[in-house]
């Protein structure tokens, strides 16, 4: 290595983050999921990035299609929550009418 | 309307109706043991896939026509727009190359509930293509200058920059189908596409290009299901002891080589093709990468056995320069690029300096000296000033001047009978550990040895349609462009670095 080589990789030094994260694209299915979360999870971190809404929290993220339909004054479900969504990280659920992401190796089927 | 049936359900049945191909042989052996299990963490059905298409569909291509109402393409800032004619064929080809290589991965994995998601995904990179081609149609149709957009394929696979992209993406489909997946899946679909696909769309609108940022948002939303398919074959795989190495191996290969190409030409993109910077690549990197991927993802299967790359200390480091050797490399090299490259002003240099320290002075006499000659009036070109013009690296193929031109890392050895220079320790390993994969590629300056600069112009095509005026320019200015004849003037010669 090099002496251009620079220690500042700060989660490395921390190990394994249990942060998880997704990013929703402007729009009002977005508005209403934001809304929701802050609600819910109010420890969720969210930021503005110009023309999307990360979302991060420690240990799980859970998106609930039937509450997120009451505030939006119609249905939806996964999938058309999901094409809201331009990225994720962690370990991502989709199951029935709620979407899910984990900081741990969960569900118990993919250990 | 939302589905009344239970997705679990039914994804549990659908794993019933299992068949497998004809001819079993793949395409290339793998060293993988292949387990037939895995998990699709998102349960994808056809059904669903199709509707959530649709949907995607509708609401980009009305953006896109929400676009043209408003005047879009002639806000965007030329800068930006000039930058995109070479990044966004770059992305289609990336696009073209993961279409077969999806094909070879589903046929390669028999297990039905990664084939699902694999199948959808080989619909998606289809679908990319078509969203990408839409979006240079319209800027082929109302950007205010379109030169350049209307022969972009083309023109990549024959510029260095093209290169580039071709060394990188055809890594998706050629060679192991394990090593594929973690290329293209976990590598670049995990930990780079955030940079390129969510994090750019800031820096588009940032700088006026609202119909760019609506696409790339929707192309990365089937992304994320992409991820998955890499997370669920990679858990499969990790089953078997004996895969880890191979595991390791494969993400120390294509983390280095994804770093080289994709830094270097998104971090250019997102700072050389902006007069609005949102923030600093190196900190996007630290976000999406560091902690986002290696943190959250890497790092936590690490229980399992995997490792996270051992140059990832070097590639934080490299992060901070190579877009900028990059960027100079580019605009050095003006006259045979498909866009225009634009000079860096004072408010652009004391931006660059403020955010990596010492830029001023490793680029800044550089760039005073690009504006100077920028006017044919000139008579110069800044390839004259060079004691010599830098070799491609056989591997990742970007100029030998990496990280910065005053520390480059350059290696030239023999092989088979020629020179063959890599940038990097990285890339030196690469091409020793896997030879035949990269031992093949010529050279541009191999090409075009002995020649006159306006006759590779000329033959590279990369004039407007007046058959004369270059397509490249050394600014975004229209007033007084250069043509072949002022390139003629100068006489510079094409001189192979390798040559013997």
């Amino acid at each position: 290595m090099t002496d251009l080589v620079q220690e500042k990789v700060p989660s490395r030094r921390e190990g394994p983050r249990d942060t998880i994260g997704i990013t929703l694209m402007v729009s009002a299915d977005t508005e209403a999921a934001v809304a929701m979360i802050r609600e819910e999870q109010p420890d969720a971190r969210v930021s503005f990035r110009g023309v999307t809404y990360k979302i991060e929290r420690d240990g799980v993220l859970e998106f609930d299609m039937g509450r997120l339909g009451e505030r939006l004054g119609r249905p939806i479900d996964t999938n058309f929550f999901l094409v809201n969504m331009s990225t994720y990280y962690g370990r991502m659920d989709v199951g029935d009418g709620v979407v899910r992401i984990h900081s741990d190796i969960l569900p118990e089927r993919f250990k | 309307m939302p589905s009344k049936r239970s997705l679990i359900d039914v994804h549990e049945k659908s794993k019933s109706y299992d068949w497998d191909y004809q001819d079993t042989d793949p395409k290339y052996p793998s060293r993988f043991i292949i387990p037939k299990t895995g998990k699709d963490p998102f349960r994808m059905l056809v059904r669903d896939y199709v509707r959530m298409e649709e949907e995607k569909d509708s609401r980009t291509y009305g953006a896109l026509d929400g676009a043209l109402r408003m005047g879009v393409a002639e806000k965007v800032e030329p800068r930006f727009m000039e930058a995109l004619k070479l990044t966004l064929p770059d992305l289609t080809n990336a696009e073209f190359q993961a279409v077969s290589g999806v094909g070879m991965i589903a046929r390669g994995i028999g297990n039905q509930e990664l084939r699902q998601g694999y199948y959808a995904q080989m619909l998606d990179e289809v679908r990319h293509t078509q969203l990408e081609m839409g979006l240079r149609r319209y800027y082929v149709e109302h950007a205010p200058d379109p030169s350049g957009w209307d022969i972009g394929q083309r023109a990549l696979y024959q510029h260095p920059g093209g290169h580039v992209s071709l060394a990188l993406f055809q890594n998706f489909n050629t060679g192991d189908v394990i090593d594929s997946v973690i290329n293209l899946n976990v590598v670049v679909e995990t930990a780079y596409t955030n940079i390129l696909l969510v994090a750019t769309p800031e820096v588009a609108v940032a700088n006026g290009d609202h119909a760019l940022a609506t696409t790339f948002l929707s192309i990365q939303s089937d992304e994320a299901r992409h991820m998955a398919n890499g997370y669920g074959t990679l858990f499969a795989v990790l089953q078997d002891e004996s895969n880890v190495p191979l595991v390791n191996e494969a993400l120390e290969r294509h983390f280095w080589h994804s770093h080289r190409g994709l830094d270097a030409l998104v971090g250019w993109q997102a700072e050389y093709g902006a007069v609005n910077r949102p923030g600093a690549y190196k900190d996007l990197w630290q976000e999406w990468v560091a902690d986002d991927f290696i943190g959250s993802y890497v790092d936590k299967l690490t229980e399992f056995g995997v490792k996270a790359p051992t140059r990832l200390a070097k590639v934080a480091s490299d992060v901070s320069w190579i877009h900028h050797s990059t960027a100079m490399a580019f605009a050095a090299i003006w006259p045979l690029n498909f866009w225009r490259s634009d000079v860096m002003g004072p408010a652009d240099m004391e931006w660059f300096d403020s955010h990596y320290p010492g830029w001023a002075e490793v680029y800044g006499a550089f760039w005073h000296g690009h504006a100077a000659m920028a006017d044919p009036s000139s008579g110069r070109l800044m390839l004259q000033e060079l004691p010599s013009l830098p070799p491609f690296c056989q591997v990742c193929q970007l100029p030998c001047i990496m990280p910065r031109p005053d520390r480059s890392e350059i290696r030239v050895f023999e092989h088979g009978g020629r020179n063959i220079a890599v940038c990097s320790e990285g890339c030196d390993w690469i091409f020793h550990r896997w030879p035949k994969a990269y031992e093949g590629r010529k050279s541009f300056w191999h090409k075009y040895n002995g020649w006159d600069l306006a006759d590779v112009i000329l033959d590279l095509g990369f004039v407007r349609p007046d058959g004369f005026t270059l397509m490249g320019q050394p600014s975004v200015s229209l007033e007084r462009l250069w043509t072949i004849d002022d390139i003629r003037r100068i006489g510079f010669e094409v001189k192979d670095p390798l040559a013997s």
